[in-house]
């Protein structure tokens, strides 16, 4: 199919040049609709480089072994935003990828699981009692999505590729981001420093606040905290 | 196998994301609808949120595109369990599928893309619609396809193969009409004719919808069923004439690309539903 021989369908009825014609359609078909849904998945990309050089990669990575392997597209492109990043003719934009990996988080969290409950003894965590708080263990809704990037370039997905892109600076600067669902249905996506991944990472497998945050500064803790809460990636304490 | 469908005999929609809302807002107006199955494969959020409510209602239907029932691999079982958790899940009125293939090595095309027709893919197909109907518990229709060429290997007509098909493996037929265009002006047969051929008691639904006309370098018509417009006229003939002698079933419109709003879809329903007052009181 990718190739257009069309060995593996056999004779059509009519000429050499029909046949390319009529089968040209069908492959048409197939690089439109994957570079559709490529589109959909990763619209600030496509905005951020214009619709002909979109395109353009896309067919690339395509080609390049990038077609769906399973029916329903939710995998599809998973790693189109590690092929932005060594793609050479956009490496004058080398936080692309990192645009896209957001993009992707923010996908995966619209899609994942849905939390059975929420809400579970949150008000524990505003409730001041400094020792209380400590011992707390964090439930996070299980859409909750994590991306480490090498740009700083949640502020120019923020701004969804739009006008105001033109003006940034964006900085080769190591971050995380966070993507969840919360229980009100929406995906909401929060851009954290390198130097609270391991803390991050250690809430998120189920350490308790204190054991998690070791010598680290509580200002730091609590809007760290303050930040998963309010993006509502938390959706409940366990004392 | 055979259950009572729960679909009324009018006219339905193919319904898309961006009417959801909408369609919330006009219980009484639409008859029916019809998702895509394979967009409700996600583990959760909005699209079941949404399928939750519509579904409670208004009567629907599954309609798979990526079952690859044409194709000569065995069929993916995984796929195939994702259709059952979520006709478990929603119990759709019907469930249809598609005489085409889509996955070939390990890799999926997401396209109908065509077969010949003859003794051998018959077998194939017939056997993997009766692996479909085992797995799922329940019965499906299958829909014939557009098509832009035809194989030199094929030895049956379409309406032959789907009426055997039909009679094989105890499914029925989603007989769309426009495909039935498309492919007979792409590959010069008389669209009535082949309806001619098309036992009306195989027929389960029936799908309408808009193609775009492409004239190619050399000065060649093609037809390509992109459902991005209104139905033509030539087809609505065919439907009207069809329609008189196979009552009973459920109709839908499709609409899948330029997407109008939720009341041109629904205009062109009452347009089908108007279509099959008549022929029914005749």
């Amino acid at each position: 199919m990718q190739n257009g021989d069309g060995d593996t369908l056999g004779k059509i009825v009519g000429d050499d040049s029909k046949f390319s014609r009529r089968f040209s359609v069908y492959r048409n078909n197939v690089y439109h609709s994957l570079t559709v849904a490529l589109s959909d998945a990763y619209p600030v990309v496509k905005r951020l480089v214009g619709d002909d050089f979109f395109l353009a990669m896309a067919r690339t990575y395509l080609d390049g072994g990038g077609f769906p392997v399973h029916a329903p597209l939710y995998d599809f492109g998973k790693d189109f935003p590690d092929f932005i990043t060594g793609f050479a003719p956009a490496e004058s934009l080398p936080w692309l990828g990192d645009v896209g990996r957001i993009e992707r988080a923010w996908l995966q969290a619209y899609h994942g699981a849905d939390a059975e409950s929420g809400g579970m003894n949150l008000e524990a965590l505003s409730s001041g009692d400094a020792e209380r708080i400590s011992g707390l263990r964090l439930v996070f809704h299980p859409s909750l999505c994590i991306e480490q990037l090498s740009w700083g370039a949640f502020e120019v997905w923020e701004a969804r590729g739009g006008e105001g892109v033109a003006g940034m600076k964006v900085e080769a600067r190591k971050n995380f981001i966070v993507a969840a669902r919360g229980m009100d249905g929406d995906v909401r996506v929060g851009s954290f420093g390198e130097g609270v991944f391991d803390f991050f990472e250690r809430l998120h497998n189920g350490k308790g606040i204190m054991a998690a945050a070791g010598d680290m500064d509580v200002s730091v803790v609590g809007e760290v905290l303050g930040g998963l809460v309010r993006l509502g990636a938390v959706i409940g304490v366990e004392e | 196998m055979k259950q009572a469908c729960s679909i009324p005999a009018r006219a339905g929609i193919g319904l898309k994301p961006s009417h959801y809302r909408d369609a919330l807002d006009s219980v009484g107006t639409i008859a029916w609808f019809e998702v895509h199955a394979e967009n409700y494969m996600g583990a959760g959020g909005a699209p079941h949120v949404w399928l939750e409510r519509l579904r409670s209602n208004f009567p629907f239907s599954l309609h798979g595109v990526g079952l690859s029932l044409g194709g000569a691999e065995a069929l993916d079982q995984e796929h195939l369990a994702n259709l059952r958790t979520l006709i478990d899940r929603y119990e759709p009125g019907l469930v249809s599928e598609h005489l085409a293939w889509c996955r070939r090595d390990g890799l999926f095309f997401n396209d109908l893309l065509p077969l010949p027709l003859n003794e051998e893919s018959l077998d194939v197909v017939a056997r993997h619609v009766e692996q479909t109907q085992e797995a799922l518990g329940r019965r499906i229709l299958v829909e014939n396809p557009s098509s832009y060429f035809a194989f030199e290997s094929s030895t049956l007509e379409e309406p032959e193969f789907l009426s055997e098909l039909c009679e094989r493996s105890g499914c029925g037929l989603l007989l769309d009409i426009n495909n039935v265009y498309v492919s007979a002006c792409n590959n010069d047969f008389d669209a009535e004719t082949y309806l001619g051929k098309i036992k009306a008691e195989q027929v389960g639904e029936i799908h309408l919808a808009g193609h775009a006309v492409e004239h190619l370098e050399d000065g060649e018509t093609l037809r390509i069923d992109d459902h991005g417009s209104h139905v033509c006229d030539a087809v609505w003939g065919l439907f009207e004439k069809f329609a008189g002698r196979c009552t009973g079933v459920p109709v839908l419109v499709e609409w899948d690309t330029n997407v109008p709003s939720l009341s041109v879809m629904l205009e062109e329903a009452s347009k089908a539903d108007r279509i099959l007052t008549q022929v029914s009181s005749h």
